[in-house]
């Protein structure tokens, strides 16, 4: 799901090249740039690095940006085209051996050989490209003209210039000077560094100014990034450059921020993201389970009359299906009275409302109209505390009452209505009498994040360190994830599936705390982690932030690849299915992956229909009832109604029949899928999967596998990639590499194996070659799974272990030779050979 | 020995322990090279090696054939530093099996093999060094069946293209 995808800029081109005719050239660039490895070089080094690649097309896009803020009336012709080439070959020294030896091994940068005859070379040896971009001579001598100004080989360039040099430097160096300051500005690593740039006179009437919030916590995070974002719009601000902590900006005037304005808009926003979600997830994220008839998440419930209706009507459609229906109506009605119950329990914490009082309200609306012959105060004693028998004469007396109806179907359409009249009562109650309603007292809360264009609140700060202090005897008062001020007690099932509650043991040895060491947390992560569970039950989530920043048409060319209605889905392997990706991988190498890469991204194609064919039964058997009603195809009524859910299994694959219901359709799409981007903006993108953790895996194979995951999405979105299941304080500036990751015992020796270190799997280290030695060991486990040679962890053993061993323990225990085998070892220890040797050179170096 | 043995008695306390420095030792990752030269020349030596008929098989002890049998005795030490006992232990074996003595250009092989390993011993510690010997022995074996799925797959094509004429 998305929220508020920023538009790309289309007006900004019009003066000489049309938009698509600039996303053409962009791809051929890119072509150009993949076949000569150009994202395997490092550009910038340090903690937030970034590859020649990525630069190259941030400082292009940036270069063609601001031409359209300086005095344009000296230009000649094709100037947009002239400056976005040069500006994208602007950094191809630093292909150089030397370069990358000194960026790598001495963390500096060496400037000192810009030499323009290389790229005149470059354009030489490159005819096809030239030809493709459609660049005359003349273009060319004034591409490396303003490459040799930019360099600051003023002869040079006056030599490239040759005859049309008349004794001024005609529009080259004028473009030069915007190339270097497209150049200046996109080498920042900071947001906040944007204020000590020197601005070029060429900026004369516009100024740059950004915002920058301290910590980056996620999708909260992400929503006040996008308000702070509209407001700069609506003052005349155009952002032109996105940081994972910030925004910059180009205009006329300076920014400010309207904090009561932000505040209703931030809060208005949350509310709208919670309606927008999806209702079955919307309702597993609101309702705790049956059997402790829990509300996890009152406020979402509460939040609004949509949310309500969604979650009453989910809790129907799973506890009152039609097959319960016939089997046992009264158990379903019973059940569906316990969650009413939940809602009043739910209700009566949440505000200073007397429990009988609603529960006569509940008798009122829903027992009383429906008949149902029990005694409604029993209800405080359902669930657990209630013997089997009791519960039995209830369920009888409910069922005596649904006879009286034609149908049960009948039963629960009259008894929905009847819900659905007392939880918008429940939620009138809520809205009139809450104290605190956690989305208000969040986004009061919030604006302290923000430290430019505001002004962080010192007595906030000191009263965090106070708060600390006295945690010290007693429990956690400080967050564990973002260290404000807590206030709540942190429920486990918001942070794992199943859990009852969390401690944690952070405090100093020796203190006396009472059985209080619960984890405790601030309302903004609480808030955070409701709309997570909201988003991303059961799954994994993974943060992928840009490696350095990233420019306006770079983002809109990688968002418009994962629009949802642009994917092929019928066509694809979805991420979470780890085999396949790895069969890819391993038979084709990572140049599979590669292209996706701001084109088509993300997906593959896939070999079989298996996974398809297993969700979309999935999906006709959930909903085997109401799907026979929607059907369309060549077929009679008559003849629908016999088929099995088999039969249509196989006749919606065929095409034969199709769905009319587009709600159904959506929801098919999203099973079918398994992908999802939580939520994408310029700053960064949360990323949702699930990963199955297989019958042979322990705790570090289970962690190998989302290493790998995150490696292929780092590679797709030329991102860092943090995973978020750590539960650590996160903050993007103490970012360094690719995945981080709580290394293990066991781990330490792939650790070595990979040259990964201290967690982290830094990009220096080629990415590449992990993912491939990755999925070859994938493969090599799926070998001995098929012929039921594994045994639990084994994938970690195939890692550490000399492959001759693996190959030896096959023989031995299979009496067999296989040849495919052989190739699988061969390749990954092929790999580790090579790898090994580079993480030792750079060992030796570090 | 009890308290009331003479010699005992004769030698009064005994021996302090001395404590003396160990000699730094090498980082197995940095023998990498030397480790590698070994096991291509272990490798070469094993191409020469066609057992008979009879004992062949696709087990390791018959794909590793005399090497298989060397390198348990140059982790044990059983020669001591002497490389020629080693080298006619192998050769030996390789007789025994084949029914041939290995060429003169084979057995070069294996002296330069085995005069390397036991270089490698003095610079190793024995953990590393018995970490050595697993790698080259499973590495060479590796080897060895590389060549024969390629030799498998090879048979394979010639057979098709039979099938085919």
């Amino acid at each position: 799901m998305t929220l508020d995808m920023h538009t790309s800029r289309g007006e900004l081109f019009d003066t000489s090249m049309k938009e698509n005719d600039l996303k053409l050239i962009f791809n051929k660039l890119i072509d150009y740039a993949y076949d000569h490895k150009w994202h395997l070089y490092v550009a910038k080094g340090g903690q937030r690095q970034s590859n020649v690649l990525a630069h190259s097309l941030t400082v292009a896009d940036l270069a063609v940006s601001l031409l359209d803020y300086v005095d344009k009336t000296n230009l000649k012709q094709n100037a947009q085209k002239r400056l976005l080439v040069a500006a994208f070959f602007h950094d191809c020294f630093k292909l150089s051996e030397r370069f990358q030896k000194s960026i790598t091994y001495e963390g500096k940068s060496d400037f000192t050989h810009i030499e323009p005859e290389k790229l005149l070379e470059i354009f030489r040896c490159n005819e096809d490209l030239v030809n493709s971009l459609g660049l005359t001579s003349s273009d060319i001598n004034s591409i490396v003209a303003i490459y040799a100004f930019q360099g600051k080989k003023i002869e040079s360039a006056i030599h490239f210039l040759g005859s049309t040099y008349s004794g001024t430097y005609g529009d080259e160096e004028f473009l030069s000077r915007v190339l270097t300051l497209a150049d200046n500005l996109a080498s920042k690593k900071m947001v906040s560094e944007v204020k000590n740039l020197k601005v070029d006179t060429l900026l004369e009437h516009c100024t740059l100014d950004y915002h920058e919030i301290a910590i980056v916590r996620g999708i909260l995070t992400q929503i006040l990034h996008s308000t702070i974002e509209e407001e700069a719009k609506n003052q005349g601000l155009i952002p032109i450059l996105w940081y994972p902590e910030g925004t910059v900006y180009i205009g006329q005037k300076n920014f400010s921020l309207n904090i009561s304005k932000i505040k209703k808009i931030f809060e208005e926003k949350v509310r709208k993201f919670i309606e927008n979600a999806n209702e079955v997830k919307l309702s597993s994220a609101v309702f705790g389970g049956i059997g402790q008839t829990i509300i996890k998440s009152p406020e979402i419930l509460f939040s609004s009359d949509k949310s309500m209706k969604a979650f009453l009507e989910e809790m129907i459609k799973t506890y009152a299906k039609p097959s319960i229906l016939q089997e046992n109506p009264g158990e379903a009605v019973f059940n569906l009275l316990l969650i009413m119950k939940g809602v009043v329990k739910a209700l009566c914490d949440k505000i200073s409302l007397d429990e009988e009082y609603v529960v006569q309200k509940l008798k009122e609306d829903v027992v009383d109209p429906m008949n149902l012959g029990i005694n409604v105060y029993q209800l405080k004693k359902f669930a657990h505390t209630l013997p089997h028998r009791e519960k039995q004469k209830v369920v009888d007396a409910i069922n005596a009452s649904i006879k009286k109806y034609q149908s049960p179907q009948d039963f629960i359409n009259n008894l929905k209505v009847y819900m659905l009249t007392f939880g918008n009562w429940c939620r009138e109650q809520y809205t009139k009498n809450v104290k605190h309603d956690l989305i208000k007292d969040v986004s009061e809360l919030i604006i302290n994040e923000i430290t430019h264009p505001l002004i962080f609140d010192k007595t906030y700060l000191e009263e965090s360190y106070r708060a600390y202090v006295d945690g010290k005897s007693k429990g956690t008062p400080v967050c564990v994830f973002c260290n404000n001020k807590a206030e709540e007690e942190l429920i486990a099932s918001l942070v794992e599936e199943g859990g009852s509650e969390s401690f944690i043991n952070l405090l100093v040895g020796g203190s006396k705390i009472g059985g209080g060491n619960k984890a405790m947390i601030c309302k903004v992560c609480e808030l955070e982690l409701m709309l997570r569970s909201l988003l991303a039950g059961g799954q994994f989530m993974f943060f992928i932030f840009p490696q350095f920043n990233i420019s306006r048409n770079i983002f809109a060319i990688s968002s418009e690849g994962l629009k949802k209605e642009k994917l092929d889905v019928t066509e694809t392997i979805s991420l979470s299915d780890l085999d396949a990706l790895s069969r890819k991988i391993t038979r084709q190498g990572v140049h599979v992956v590669r292209p996706f890469k701001l084109k088509e991204l993300v997906f593959l194609r896939e070999e079989k229909n298996s996974n398809k064919m297993r969700i979309i039964r999935r999906f006709v058997e959930k909903y085997e009832d109401i799907i026979k009603g929607y059907l369309v195809g060549n077929f009679s009524k008559k003849e629908l109604e016999k088929m099995s859910s088999s039969d249509i299994t196989e006749a919606l694959i065929n095409g034969t029949l199709k769905i009319d219901n587009k709600e159904l359709h959506e929801e098919l799409l999203d099973n079918l899928s398994k992908f999802e981007y939580v939520y994408q903006s310029g700053n960064y993108i949360l990323f949702t999967t699930t990963i199955n953790k297989g019958n042979y895996d322990t705790d570090d194979t289970f962690l190998i596998r989302k290493i790998y995951l995150a490696l292929i999405l780092s590679l797709v979105f030329q991102g860092i990639v943090y995973v978020q299941e750590f539960n650590e304080t996160f903050i993007f500036k103490d970012i360094q590499g690719i995945v981080k990751y709580v290394p293990s015992l066991g781990m330490r020796d792939v650790e070595k194996y990979f040259g990964w270190k201290n967690g982290w799997v830094p990009i220096s280290f080629s990415i590449e070659k992990s993912v491939e030695k990755l999925s070859s060991a994938f493969q090599i486990e799926s070998y001995f799974i098929r012929v039921q040679q594994a045994r639990k962890g084994f994938l970690l053993e195939i890692m550490r272990e000399p492959v001759g061993k693996t190959l030896n323990k096959y023989v031995i225990s299979t009496n067999r030779f296989s040849s495919e085998l052989v190739q699988l070892l061969d390749k990954l220890a092929q790999e580790v050979d090579s790898h090994q040797q580079l993480v030792a050179k750079e060992m030796k170096n570090v | 020995m009890c308290w009331g043995d003479d010699k005992g008695v004769e030698k009064g306390l005994r021996k302090p322990i001395v404590i003396g420095e160990v000699q730094n030792k090498k980082d197995l990752q940095d023998l990498r090279t030397e480790a590698e030269e070994i096991q291509s020349n272990l490798y070469e030596y094993l191409r020469t090696y066609i057992p008979q008929e009879s004992s062949k098989s696709l087990s390791k002890s018959s794909i590793m054939g005399p090497v298989g049998k060397l390198l348990p005795q140059v982790l044990a030490k059983r020669f001591g530093n002497n490389v020629d006992p080693y080298v006619g232990f192998t050769v030996n074996i390789h007789r025994n099996m084949t029914g041939f003595l290995p060429s003169n250009e084979a057995i070069e092989k294996l002296r330069f093999a085995v005069q390397e390993l036991l270089d490698l011993s003095e610079q190793l510690t024995e953990r590393d060094f018995a970490k050595l010997i697993n790698l080259i022995d499973y590495g060479v074996y590796f080897k060895k069946c590389k060549d024969i799925a390629e030799r498998i797959e090879a048979k394979k094509v010639e057979e098709s293209e039979v099938k085919k004429e």
